[in-house]
C-alpha cells in the first residue's frame, strides 16, 4: 500500500529577488513498511523534501498524497488529524518541551489526539529503554536519551509513518547507533514506515531503501536488502 | 523592546518635567491674558475708595511705569431679545483697550460697543444689533459696532464701550481720562514688578487699593503644586510599572545572549566581550529611544498646553530631562549588569543545553518580610505620612506580586482531568518568569488605567457633586450698607422660602501657629453655622460642638484635606486672615467638611461680638424653591444698586472655569497614559507569545488544532484575568486609603476614590486588550510555520 505519492514536486524559496529552486520536478512513492533513507550532499534538498512530504511545508507546485489525502487540499483540521494519528516527527534537536517531564512530554500527544491511555507511555518508554527516566526533565538527560524520548513521543499514538530529520546529527557515534537500532526496531517490529534524512551514509545500512538527492533531484532510488 | 523603551523614556521625561511644564503653562496662560501688563490696581470690599486716579502714577513713577491704562470695569445686567444675563463691561479710551489687548478697534461712536466673539456666539449677537445694559435705574442702548476675536483680557462674556460717555453718565464728571476703577500697569523692562509693587503699596494714595501681580510666582507655584499632586499618585504607579516593564524585558533580551556567550567563552573569549556588545546595543537603543521619547513628551506637553488655552510653546526643562534620562540609563545599566552576571555565573555547557525558560518561584521570605513591614507601617508612624504612604503602597505592590506568584504556583495543585491546559498551560503558568512579569505589568497597567480614568471621572463628577451640595438658588452679592429691611423685602417675594445673611470674601487664608504654614482659599463665608451647614451641604466629618454653636468663641470650619496637610485637629487654634487688609485673628477649629474644588472655608466671625463690626453682611443666600423667574425680577430691581444677583450654580461655575481648564490639561495626560499602557499590555502579550511560540510550534507539530489552541488560550486568559482582578481589587482598597496621603508629599490632599463604574471600565479595557492580544496570538499560531519555529529554537 502506497503511503506517500509525490508527483512533479517543485519547491522554490524566495529571498528578495533571488529564487532558489530547492526541489525540481521530483516524483516519489513510499510504500507501507519502507524504511527510506534520504541522502545527499548539503543543500541537495533532503530536509526540504521531508518537510514537503510531511506537510510541514507546501510544495510550490506538484502534488503530495499522504495516505491518499492530497496535502495541497487538506484543511488545517485534517492536517492536524494526520499529525495526531498517522504521522510522527523526530527532529535533530529533539524538540521536547523543556519544562515538562518525560512522562508529560509523552502524555501531551495522547491528550491532543483525545486518546488518553497512560499505559502506552510505559510501553513506549520500555520500547526506547528509558522507563527509569519517566519523571525527569529533558535537560537532565543526555542528547541520545532525549532523542529516544522524542522517538517514544513520535510513536505514542501508533502512527503509520515517522519522519526523522537527521535524528543522529546531534549525537555521538554510540548514541547515533542506538537511535538507528531503535528506528530499525520500530520499522521491523511495529511495522512503522520511516522516512529518514541523514548525511551519514553508514546509517543507510539500516534502511530498506536508499534515495539519493543531488541539486533537488533524485539521482538514485534503490531498494536494499539487509 | 525599542517601543517600550521609548515609552519608558517618554514617561520619565514627562514625569520629571511636570513641575516645569505646569509652571510654564500657568505662567504663559497669565502672560497671554495680560500681555504686556505687569500689575493691576483695583478695589475690593476693603478698599478705601472705588475710583482710582492714575495721574500721579504718571508723575511720580514715570521712570518705572511705561503705560498706565485706566479702565472703568463693571459687572452689569445685559439684555438682548428679552434674555437677561451678566456681562463684564470694560470701558476705557480706545487707545487704552487697543494697547491692553494689542488689537486695532474700529471707531466706536458714543453709543457704540464692541463685543467679544464668544459672547456674540453664545448670545447670537451680530454687528448692528442693539444691546441693552441696565445700570443705575437706566437702560443704556448700545449698537454693536464690532465683534472682536477673544484676545487677552477681552475674552468670554465682555463688552467694550468708550469710557468718556459712561463716566459722564455715571458720575456726571468730564475730563475723566485719568479716572477708572482698575489700572493696568505696564512697567519698563528693567523694573522688577515685586519691588515696584512694594513701592506702590507704600504710597499713601495707592496703598489702600488691591494690587495684584499679573504673573504671581507664588500663585503659579501653588497652582502647579495642587495640579501636580493630583497626578502624583498616577505618576508613582507609572514609575513602578515602568520599572516592572523594564525588569521583565531584560531576561528576554539576555536569553538571546546565552548561546553566543557560550560560544565566545568556548573559543577563549573574555566574558566582557559579549557584555560590550550587549551594552552597545542597549546604549544605541537608549539614544534612539531618548530622541523619540523626548519628542513624544514634548508633543504631549504642548497638546495639553493648547487644551488649556496656552499657545506659547512649552519647552522641556533641561536639568529635569537630563535627570530623567540619567535615571533611566542608570536603571538600564543596573539591569544589564545584573542580568549579564546571571549568565556569567552559569556553566558554558548549561548555557548551551538548558532550554527551559527562566523560572520564578513564590518567595515566603519576601512575603513575610513585606508583610511585617506593612503591618509596622500601618500601626506606627515612622516617617512623614506622605512618604510612609508611598512605602505602604510599594509594600502592598510587593505583597500583591507575591500573592499572584502564590496563586500561580497553586494552580496546578488542582487535580483536574489531564488536558493540554492541565499539562502544558498550568505547568508554565506556575513558574515561567515571563508570565509572572507579564501579570505584574497587567496588574500595574490596570491600576494606572483605572487611576487615569478615576481622575477623569473625578474631575467631571466633582462639578456636579458641588452643584448638588449647594441647596440655595441665588446669592445676592456686593451689598453695601446692608440693612435688615433688604432681607424683609426679598422675603416678601412669593417663591422665596428663606433668606440668610452672610459675609463673603473672595480671599482668605489660614496659618498654622507652630509652623506658620499658610494655605489660601478662594471663598470665605461667615453666617449662622447651622444655616451654613444647611445651605452648603458639605458633609461635616463630625457635628460642631455645642460649645461653639452656643458660645461667642470665633471658630472656623475647614476642608478635610487641611487636617492632613497641616496635621491639625478639632479644637486646635489657627490664624485666619480674610482679605489682605484685615488683621489676622486667632480662631478655634470647629470641624472639618468634605473638600470642594472651589476652596471654601467658613467661620462664625460675623456673629462674634468682637468681630461683627468688621465682618458685616455683604451678601444674602436666597432659597427660592427652585424658581427661575425670580432672577430677572431681582436683577432688574437691585441692578440699580449694583447688587449682583447670581444663580448659585453660575457662581460655583465661576470657580469651576479654572477647574475645567485644568481638566482639559489633565485629559491629554490621561489619554496619553491610557494609550501608552494599552500599548504596554499589547506589547507585553507579544513578549509572552514570543517566549512560548517555540512550544506552540511543537504542540502544532503534534497535531493540536487551532480550535484547541483557542480554547486553551481562552482558559489561560480567564484564569490570569481572575487572578489579576482579585489582587487589583485588594490593591484598590489600599489605594483608596493611602493614595490621597501620597499627595501630602506635595503638600496637598485630595480623596480621589475610584468608583465601581470606573473600576469596571478599567477592567473592561484591560480584559478586552488582553483578549485582543491573545486573539492576535491565536492568528499568529494559525499562520505559524512549524519548521521555521522549530529550527529557530
Amino acid at each position: 500500500m502506497v503511503l506517500i505519492d509525490a508527483q512533479k514536486v517543485n519547491k522554490d524559496y524566495h529571498n528578495g529577488e533571488i529564487i532558489t529552486h530547492v526541489l525540481k520536478n521530483l516524483s516519489l512513492c513510499v510504500s507501507e513498511g519502507d524504511f527510506c533513507g534520504i541522502v545527499g550532499p548539503s543543500g541537495s534538498g533532503k530536509s526540504t523534501l521531508l518537510y514537503v512530504l510531511s506537510g510541514l511545508e507546501p510544495p510550490t507546485s506538484g502534488s503530495v498524497l499522504l495516505t491518499g489525502k492530497d496535502l495541497g487540499h487538506v484543511s488545517e483540521t485534517e492536517m492536524a488529524d494526520l499529525r495526531q494519528k498517522t504521522i510522527g516527527f523526530v527532529f535533530q534537536f529533539y524538540n521536547l518541551i523543556p519544562n515538562l517531564t518525560v512522562y508529560e512530554n509523552l502524555l501531551l500527544p495522547m491528550i491532543i489526539a483525545k486518546d488518553h491511555q497512560p499505559k502506552r507511555i510505559e510501553e513506549a518508554l520500555e520500547a526506547v529503554g528509558l522507563i527509569e527516566a519517566m519523571h525527569q526533565y529533558p535537560n537532565q538527560l543526555s542528547g541520545g536519551m532525549q532523542q529516544r524520548v522524542a522517538i517514544a513521543r513520535a510513536i505514542i499514538n501508533r502512527p503509520k509513518l515517522i519522519f526523522a530529520d537527521e535524528p543522529t546529527g546531534n549525537l555521538d557515534q554510540k548514541s547515533g547507533i542506538d537511535v538507528m537500532n531503535l528506528l530499525q526496531k520500530l520499522n521491523r517490529e511495529y511495522k512503522i514506515t520511516i522516512i529518514l534524512v541523514t548525511h551519514n551514509l553508514e546509517h543507510i545500512h539500516y534502511c530498506t531503501r536508499k534515495i539519493e538527492l543531488c541539486d533537488g533531484m533524485i539521482v538514485s532510488d534503490e531498494q536494499r536488502t539487509l | 523592546m525599542l517601543a517600550t523603551l521609548c515609552l519608558i523614556v517618554m514617561f520619565a521625561v514627562l514625569i520629571a518635567n511636570i513641575p516645569s511644564s505646569f509652571s510654564q503653562v500657568f505662567e504663559n496662560y497669565e502672560r497671554e491674558k495680560y500681555l504686556e501688563i505687569d500689575l493691576t490696581l483695583t478695589f475690593d470690599e476693603n478698599a478705601v475708595a472705588r475710583l482710582i486716579n492714575k495721574r500721579n502714577i504718571g508723575v511720580r513713577y514715570s521712570q518705572e511705569v511705561k503705560h498706565a491704562l485706566s479702565f472703568f470695569n463693571l459687572n452689569v445686567l445685559a439684555e438682548t431679545e428679552e434674555s437677561f444675563y451678566y456681562v463684564e463691561l470694560m470701558s476705557a479710551l480706545p487707545h487704552e483697550i487697543e494697547r491692553l489687548i494689542d488689537y486695532d478697534f474700529r471707531y466706536l461712536p458714543d453709543m457704540g460697543c464692541a463685543v467679544t466673539e464668544s459672547l456674540a456666539q453664545t448670545r447670537g449677537i451680530s454687528e448692528g444689533d442693539q444691546f441693552s445694559i441696565h445700570m443705575l435705574d437706566r437702560i443704556y442702548q448700545y449698537t454693536v459696532i464690532e465683534i472682536v476675536p477673544d484676545k487677552g483680557l477681552f475674552s468670554e462674556a465682555k463688552i467694550f464701550v468708550n469710557k468718556s460717555q459712561l463716566i459722564r453718565d455715571f458720575y456726571g464728571l468730564t475730563l475723566i481720562d485719568n479716572i477708572g476703577n482698575t489700572l493696568y500697569l505696564d512697567l519698563n523692562d528693567h523694573i522688577d514688578p515685586d519691588v515696584f509693587a512694594e513701592t506702590l503699596m507704600a504710597d499713601p494714595e495707592y496703598g489702600g487699593y488691591l494690587l495684584q501681580k499679573t504673573i504671581d510666582q507664588e500663585k503659579i507655584r501653588n497652582l502647579t503644586t495642587a495640579n501636580m499632586s493630583i497626578i502624583a499618585g498616577v505618576g508613582l504607579i507609572i514609575t513602578i510599572t515602568m520599572v516592572i516593564v523594564m525588569h521583565s524585558l531584560f531576561p528576554l533580551l539576555t536569553k538571546k545572549l546565552r548561546q553566543p556567550y557560550a560560544v565566545i567563552m568556548t573559543i577563549g573569549g573574555h566574558k566582557r566581550f559579549m557584555f560590550h556588545v550587549f551594552a552597545l546595543g542597549i546604549g544605541m537603543g537608549f539614544v534612539l529611544s531618548s530622541v523619540v521619547g523626548i519628542g513624544f513628551a514634548m508633543t504631549i506637553t504642548n497638546i495639553s498646553a493648547r487644551a488649556y488655552g496656552v499657545q506659547t510653546w512649552i519647552t522641556m526643562d533641561i536639568g529635569a530631562t537630563i535627570m530623567a534620562l540619567v535615571l533611566v540609563l542608570c536603571y538600564l545599566g543596573f539591569e544589564s549588569v545584573f542580568q549579564y552576571r546571571k549568565i556569567t555565573q552559569e556553566s558554558i555547557v548549561g548555557l548551551s543545553r538548558d532550554l527551559r525558560y527562566e523560572r520564578h518561584k513564590f518567595s515566603p521570605f519576601i512575603t513575610v518580610i513585606a508583610g511585617i513591614l506593612l503591618i509596622v507601617c500601618l500601626l506606627v508612624r515612622l516617617i512623614p505620612l506622605g512618604y510612609q504612604a508611598i512605602v505602604i503602597l510599594v509594600l502592598s505592590f510587593i505583597l500583591a506580586f507575591q500573592g499572584i506568584s502564590l496563586a500561580l504556583s497553586l494552580l496546578n495543585k488542582f487535580r483536574i482531568k489531564p488536558s493540554v491546559f492541565r499539562i502544558f498551560s498550568l505547568n508554565y503558568l506556575k513558574e515561567n518568569r515571563t508570565i509572572f512579569h507579564s501579570l505584574q505589568v497587567l496588574f500595574a497597567s490596570f491600576l494606572v488605567i483605572m487611576l487615569a480614568l478615576t481622575l477623569h471621572a473625578y474631575l467631571y463628577t466633582e462639578l456636579d457633586r458641588t452643584r448638588e451640595q449647594i441647596s440655595s438658588d441665588y446669592l445676592m452679592m456686593n451689598i453695601f450698607g446692608y440693612q435688615p429691611s433688604l432681607k424683609a423685602e426679598i422675603m416678601a417675594y412669593d417663591s422665596v422660602q428663606s433668606v440668610e445673611e452672610m459675609f463673603a470674601s473672595r480671599s482668605a487664608s489660614v496659618q498654622k501657629i507652630a509652623t506658620q504654614e499658610e494655605i489660601s482659599f478662594n471663598f470665605f463665608v461667615s453666617m449662622d453655622p447651622l444655616q451654613f451647614v444647611e445651605s452648603f451641604t458639605l458633609g461635616l466629618k463630625a457635628p460642631i460642638s455645642e460649645e461653639y454653636l452656643n458660645g461667642d468663641t470665633p471658630f472656623i470650619l475647614l476642608p478635610n484635606e487641611l487636617s492632613f496637610i497641616l496635621d491639625i485637629q478639632v479644637d486646635d487654634a489657627i490664624y485666619l486672615q480674610v482679605g489682605e487688609h484685615r488683621d489676622m485673628i486667632l480662631v478655634k477649629i470647629g470641624g472639618f467638611f468634605e473638600s470642594t474644588y472651589y476652596k471654601l472655608i467658613y467661620s462664625n466671625v460675623s456673629l462674634v461680638s468682637e468681630y461683627a463690626p468688621i465682618y458685616q453682611t455683604n451678601s444674602l443666600v436666597i432659597d427660592a424653591g427652585g424658581s427661575e423667574d425670580l432672577f430677572q425680577e431681582m436683577a432688574l430691581r437691585y441692578g440699580s444698586n449694583m447688587y449682583y444677583i447670581i444663580k448659585t450654580n453660575e457662581f460655583i461655575d465661576m470657580f469651576a472655569s479654572q477647574f475645567e481648564v485644568a481638566i482639559r490639561l489633565f485629559m491629554v495626560y490621561v489619554v496619553a497614559v491610557v494609550a501608552s499602557f494599552m500599548i504596554v499590555i499589547m506589547n507585553n502579550n507579544q513578549l509572552v507569545f514570543q517566549s512560548l511560540k517555540g512550544d506552540y510550534a511543537k504542540l502544532k507539530s503534534l497535531g493540536m488544532k487551532t480550535t484547541n489552541f483557542a480554547a486553551n488560550i481562552l482558559k489561560e486568559a480567564m484564569v490570569l484575568t481572575i487572578i489579576v482582578l482579585i489582587f487589583v481589587i485588594m490593591e484598590i482598597f489600599v489605594f483608596i486609603e493611602f493614595l490621597p496621603k501620597v499627595m501630602l508629599v506635595f503638600h496637598y490632599y485630595n480623596e480621589i476614590i475610584p468608583r465601581p463604574a470606573t473600576i469596571m471600565l478599567a477592567a473592561a479595557i484591560v480584559t478586552a486588550l488582553y483578549l485582543l492580544g491573545q486573539g492576535y496570538n491565536l492568528i499568529s499560531i494559525y499562520k505559524m510555520k512549524i519548521i521555521e519555529e522549530i529550527k529557530g529554537e
